[in-house]
């Protein structure tokens, strides 16, 4: 019964992704807006974060490889991040592209990130530009058209 | 200290091993030196980003009621402490844009809009569970 449902709306899915390490997650590219693409070749796999009320959170490392601070918003309106414990980080963001080509399609986000910050996620300002359906038993992350 | 580095780039380490051995140098030694000038070289690079940062959000600063009167909803880029663009949309900013983006260390780009810095929410990551493995 629940693969007959997931076939009927595999149907009507653009591309779905095998979860990572038990965690849903999307391919993707990150781009500036030159046109300068990270990584070069295999494209990022990311985990979706639906507690991070962001956009797309990276590593400090990929923030200054893409350059971004090139293309970087004023201080006045860079975020504040306040964690589950309370505590408030002030994050750096610029623009950028978020491309994921398996489904052809390119999203232009504010990509943030912090001092020394490691992690790499998809918040929910990126979310609420897609459909998506986390299938957990099947273990796929699938975008709808 | 001893150290085992994967991933080096075979070529590369031939010739930086003769340049030390030529130098007379023992690798280690070498290897510390060029570590101290890559430390160098970075450091630099994000001081002279730092300088330029706070160089241009002080200009934006300066500058943020004139924009919001004459260049409502319009992309601009403040670099070297000077609005050095204005454009309708982002792709436009950067593309008859190139040469600041590509001369300067750091270049502020905004969309001119009344709207201030917002908190964001981080309730997720954080709260990971770690399992034993038995």
């Amino acid at each position: 019964m629940e693969r007959k449902i997931f076939e009927d709306l595999q149907r009507k899915t653009l591309k779905c992704f095998e979860y990572f390490n038990k965690a849903p997650i999307i391919e993707c590219f990150l781009i500036n807006p030159l046109g300068e693409k990270q990584p070069v070749d295999e494209p990022l796999i990311v985990e979706i974060d639906t507690g991070y009320d962001g956009h797309v959170l990276i590593s400090e490392h990929l923030y200054h490889k893409l350059k971004l601070f090139k293309f970087e918003l004023p201080e006045e309106k860079q975020p504040i991040i306040e964690t589950v414990s309370h505590e408030y980080i002030r994050a750096k963001a610029a623009y950028g592209f978020l491309e994921i080509p398996s489904l052809n399609l390119k999203i232009r986000t504010q990509i943030e990130t912090f001092e020394d910050c490691q992690e790499m996620l998809i918040g929910r300002e990126i979310l609420s530009n897609l459909i998506i359906i986390l299938h957990g038993t099947l273990k796929k992350l699938c975008i709808f058209k | 200290m001893g150290v085992y580095i994967r991933g080096v780039d075979e070529k590369v380490y031939r010739e930086f091993k003769a340049e030390s051995v030529r130098r007379g140098l023992k690798i280690g030694e070498a290897v510390t030196e060029a570590l101290k000038i890559w430390l160098n070289k970075h450091r630099k690079e994000e001081d002279s980003i730092d300088i330029a940062r706070k160089i241009n959000n002080a200009t934006y600063r300066m500058i943020k009621g004139k924009l919001l009167r004459d260049h409502l909803g319009k992309w601009i880029a403040i670099a070297d402490g000077r609005l050095m663009a204005v454009a309708d949309s982002l792709e436009q900013l950067c593309k008859e844009n190139k040469e600041i983006f590509e001369k300067y260390d750091h270049v502020l780009v905004d969309q001119v809009t009344p709207e201030e810095r917002r908190i964001v929410r981080w309730r997720g990551r954080s709260l990971k569970i770690y399992r034993e493995k038995h």
